[in-house]
């Protein structure tokens, strides 16, 4: 300003000034149409109503496992939900049947793996598969919302699967249900933790603070259902309760108390109804008015 | 500015001579400069690794090349490294450069005090853990957040050296027996330094686990980055600005995480609403702070760069300029607060901190007037600072100007400090230039 400036050097500065604003200029086209793309597919999820509900078989099932349970809620509920079935393969690769069908804002998906066999180790392999058909199903049906079922070991998988795969901020669980899911295996003393007990416990604090969560277990005497011991599935209170938003312990008995048997209990259809599916007489009568926000409170 | 503002520049110049010609200032300054290289390499590699190899990065986003770009997942793992070991550990740089300079002024073995101070540091960073694990350093200490802790590591080294060490010119032919006559006596200030070091790293180690401090910190950050109130969230970006030209980090410095109570509620409404307008949390560190306050990194430094490209004459500070232009595009302050430096530089405080603070009062006040939405929606990490509002407002032109406008802002504030930066450095070369036949040409 009050001394003559050296031409040469600040003609060199001026241009790679000139030249970073022209890069700055190129980039607001690809900026905006970013945005506007990102803004665009948020706010599709954000209106979207659909609140499927998520099942995970045990162990030694396929994704045709819950087949008897759909029946029984569509013949109880008077509604026809989709049943969506995918099975992951041990390649990773993912193989989809069923649809959607249109205003069914309440599938249910099942997720089944080709290696479907027990064991801590395939448990975590098995929650690796299932975040992968999370994914594509959240790429796939843009809901903001779902529900959770695992029969046996499928909740061992999801609790898994929510401590250490599932971290989005778009997407929330409402509600989980574990049925007859042995959080400590076939161990009947809650003072011998197995591994995997252990990990939960470590990493509880992972889990989605806002869901409430039910564990049903089945007895057909006093302490088992057959096949997993009632302290085992007892033992989830260590990993859930405190750390959730609610955390209920249900204890079925009577007929068709045997673990294989519990996604066919009546009582545990008439759970599911109860707990874990929207009620339909609020959706049917408000369904023109309520907007964007179904399904957040 | 003209007349007036020359006078107070002649006015305040000896002073600020003074300052810069003491020994503490002669060694920050070059132990910064030796900071410089590595910051400027490490810089450029994050900048590559975070817009373009982080999947939610900025060129990643925008062009998608997740989806194109062959072996995209594995590709980031050479610049992590390269940006770690760079980055992360420049405060080990910073206590050697710290150590030998004060052991040099001193006339001590400058060789050994930096080497020294370098180990204390790594000493002090040092984690003690009852299971056997590989990386056990504290990255907080080691890092460009550890820099002040560095400086003082190795001044303190340098002490050390003064007081228990022998003073020996360099031997000029080097024979066995000087140079081990010169190491033994560093014996006794390395040993000295050394335990030194070890007690205040076993302090600190008490210290952390009788206050849970790092627990403490994370609170206030989240206390920090949640809050929604105008006057806090001015008090805290004033508070980070204060902590980060001393070389300390603020609580506005971590990347803002996007689970934030108040930007979710805020994204929320205006996913509902298809607006964002009148969202309920107008006024928080990232509607203003990221949104307006940090072009070019903390302290808005791509206003200082385009401010030298524009009215300097200083040769060294356009060539530090340039090579700082693509970092502070991409919001990276690294090479300019070490380069010029801004850092621990008393002539820049001032618009540092209020260069960004004024910013902010200008988008509060477009936000108050509704002349532009809140900034709300998600932001590409390392989005350049003039596109950030643009983005988070969904593509609103206003946003995109008012950044414009506000960096234009920041440039004034930022020209009659640059303005007495040059004096001062004019003046500098000037008073070697009379004593004649200066020991050491200072880098200005």
């Amino acid at each position: 300003m009050w001394k003559n400036p050296n031409w040469p050097r600040r003609l060199r500065s001026l241009i790679v000034l000139v030249l970073g604003m022209v890069f700055l200029g190129l980039l607001i086209g690809p900026s905006y149409h970013w945005t506007q793309a990102n803004v665009t597919a948020m706010t599709g999820r954000h209106d979207s109503q659909l609140s499927p509900i998520i099942m995970i078989p045990g162990s030694s099932a396929s994704q045709n496992r819950f087949d008897t349970l759909v029946k029984q809620l569509n013949k109880a509920d008077k509604r026809r939900h989709s049943l969506i079935k995918l099975t992951v393969k041990t390649d990773d690769k993912i193989t989809m049947s069923g649809s959607l069908r249109p205003r069914d804002n309440e599938p249910v998906i099942v997720v089944g793996f080709e290696n479907n066999k027990d064991g801590y180790d395939n448990i975590k392999k098995q929650a690796r598969w299932f975040s992968l058909a999370f994914k594509q199903l959240a790429a796939k049906y843009q809901f903001n919302n779902f529900k959770a079922i695992g029969h046996s070991n499928g909740g061992l998988i999801y609790t898994y699967f929510f401590e250490h795969y599932f971290n989005r901020s778009d997407i929330t669980v409402k509600r989980i249900m574990t049925i007859g899911s042995p959080y400590n295996f076939s161990e009947e003393n809650l003072s011998h933790k197995t591994q995997m007990l252990a990990d939960f416990i470590k990493y509880r604090e992972n889990l989605p603070k806002n869901a409430t969560v039910y564990s049903v277990a089945g007895t057909e005497n006093y302490d088992t259902d057959g096949l997993v011991p009632a302290r085992s599935v007892e033992a989830g209170k260590y990993v859930y309760q405190g750390q959730v938003k609610h955390y209920t312990e249900i204890t079925v008995t009577g007929n068709n108390a045997q673990h294989s048997d519990l996604p066919q209990n009546k009582q545990i259809v008439a759970l599911i109804r109860q707990y874990m599916l929207n009620k339909p007489t609020k959706r049917t009568r408000n369904r023109a008015i309520i907007g964007a926000n179904a399904g957040t409170p | 500015m003209g007349v007036s503002e020359q006078r107070l520049i002649q006015r305040l110049v000896p002073t600020l001579l003074r300052l810069r010609q003491t020994n503490f200032y002669r060694v920050i300054q070059r132990t910064l400069m030796l900071t410089f290289p590595f910051i400027l390499i490490g810089t450029f590699s994050q900048i590559i690794q975070l817009t373009v190899l982080t999947k939610s990065g900025f060129f990643a986003s925008v062009f998608h090349l997740a989806k194109w770009v062959p072996y995209y997942k594995y590709l980031h793992y050479p610049f992590d490294n390269l940006t770690n070991l760079t980055l992360d550990s420049v405060s080990i740089v910073a206590a050697y450069g710290a150590a030998k300079y004060a052991a040099k002024l001193q006339n001590r073995d400058e060789q050994l005090a930096g080497l020294t101070g370098a180990i204390a540091l790594l000493l002090m960073a040092y984690q003690y853990t009852n299971q056997a694990q590989v990386g056990v350093f504290n990255a907080l200490m080691l890092g460009t957040n550890g820099l002040t802790g560095a400086l003082l590591v190795g001044g303190v080294t340098g002490l050390c050296f003064k007081w228990f060490g022998k003073a020996g010119d360099e031997p000029r032919s080097p024979h066995t027996a000087e140079i081990l006559s010169r190491t033994f006596g560093s014996l006794l200030p390395m040993l000295i330094t050394l335990l030194v070091a070890l007690v205040v790293s076993l302090g600190l180690h008490w210290v952390v686990m009788a206050t849970y401090s790092e627990e403490n910190w994370t609170a206030f950050q989240k206390f920090a980055t949640t809050s929604h109130s105008l006057w806090l969230t001015f008090g805290m970006a004033a508070l980070t600005l204060f902590l980060e030209i001393i070389g300390l980090f603020g609580p506005y410095q971590q990347q803002l995480v996007a689970n934030a109570p108040a930007m979710n509620t805020n994204l929320s409404y205006a996913l509902s609403h298809h607006s964002a307008y009148n969202v309920p949390f107008p006024y928080t560190a990232n509607t203003l702070y990221h949104a307006f306050g940090t072009f070019g990194g903390t302290g808005m430094l791509l206003a200082l760069v385009i401010a030298i490209f524009i009215n300097s004459n200083n040769h060294n500070y356009h060539v530090v300029a340039r090579w700082g232009l693509l970092p502070a595009l991409f919001n990276s302050n690294g090479p300019i607060l070490t380069g010029l430096p801004v850092l621990y530089n008393p002539i820049y405080l001032i618009p540092f901190m209020v260069a960004p603070l004024v910013n902010m009062g200008i988008a509060a006040v477009a936000v108050a007037l509704k002349w532009i939405p809140a900034v709300v929606y998600p932001v590409p990490i390392g989005t350049p600072g003039p596109l950030i509002a643009f983005i988070g407002t969904n593509g609103n032109l206003v946003a995109f100007l008012l950044g414009i406008v506000c960096l234009a802002v920041s440039v004034v504030i930022y020209l009659p400090f640059l303005h007495l930066a040059e004096a001062i450095a004019d003046a500098a070369q000037a008073e070697l230039a009379r004593e004649g036949g200066p020991r050491h040409v200072e880098k200005s």
